[in-house]
């Protein structure tokens, strides 16, 4: 294979790669957070506060996985 | 589970010269592949909490209210979905800044 097509296929597959990574936190918050927020199934559709807990606990997720990473470094001797 | 399938299962020629037609053909297959994985983990996903919210105590056969609760917690997991993928990526976009 020529230098060029190379270039351009590996160039496609980080592009996916990245895409496939990010689906797959969605998947891991998704089902998490599904546990935390998710009761019943009611209805076949969202109410604002499950929404807004989802939302949250997105977002929450996140700053304590940053929080457990810096704790961690700080400890470090 | 597994999809079974490598490149080269797909009767995908890769010898000689590599033509932009092959390319084209390699990448849509990596894509299919791809989306493969991401509807598997998501059908994974979607039995194993509306199982669990649905059919706490299963009996002799799925009853029909089972069903309906199933049916209505997989409109509502796949809304999750969306909410939870949305909030996701405009986090990412608020720490690029």
């Amino acid at each position: 294979m020529d230098d060029e097509s190379q270039r351009e296929l590996k160039e496609f597959i980080e592009q996916e790669s990245a895409k496939s990574q990010i689906q797959n936190a969605v998947h891991s918050f998704t089902s998490r957070c599904w546990e935390t927020c998710i009761s019943n199934a009611k209805s076949n559709q969202l109410d604002k506060k499950e929404t807004a807990c989802l939302q949250n606990c997105v977002e929450r997720f996140i700053d304590a996985s940053v929080h457990v990473v810096k704790r961690l470094q700080n400890s470090q001797h | 589970m597994n999809s079974g399938s490598g490149l080269g299962d797909y009767n995908l020629d890769l010898s000689g010269p590599i033509t932009s037609v092959k390319k084209e053909a390699i990448k849509q297959q990596i894509k299919q592949e791809l989306a493969m994985a991401n509807a598997q983990e998501l059908i994974n996903n979607i039995n194993k909490n509306c199982f669990k919210m649905c059919v706490p105590s299963p009996g002799t056969s799925l009853s029909s209210s089972e069903e309906v609760s199933l049916n209505r917690c997989i409109d509502k997991y796949l809304a999750s979905w969306d909410i939870v993928s949305q909030a996701y990526v405009s986090r990412i976009q608020r720490e690029k800044h």
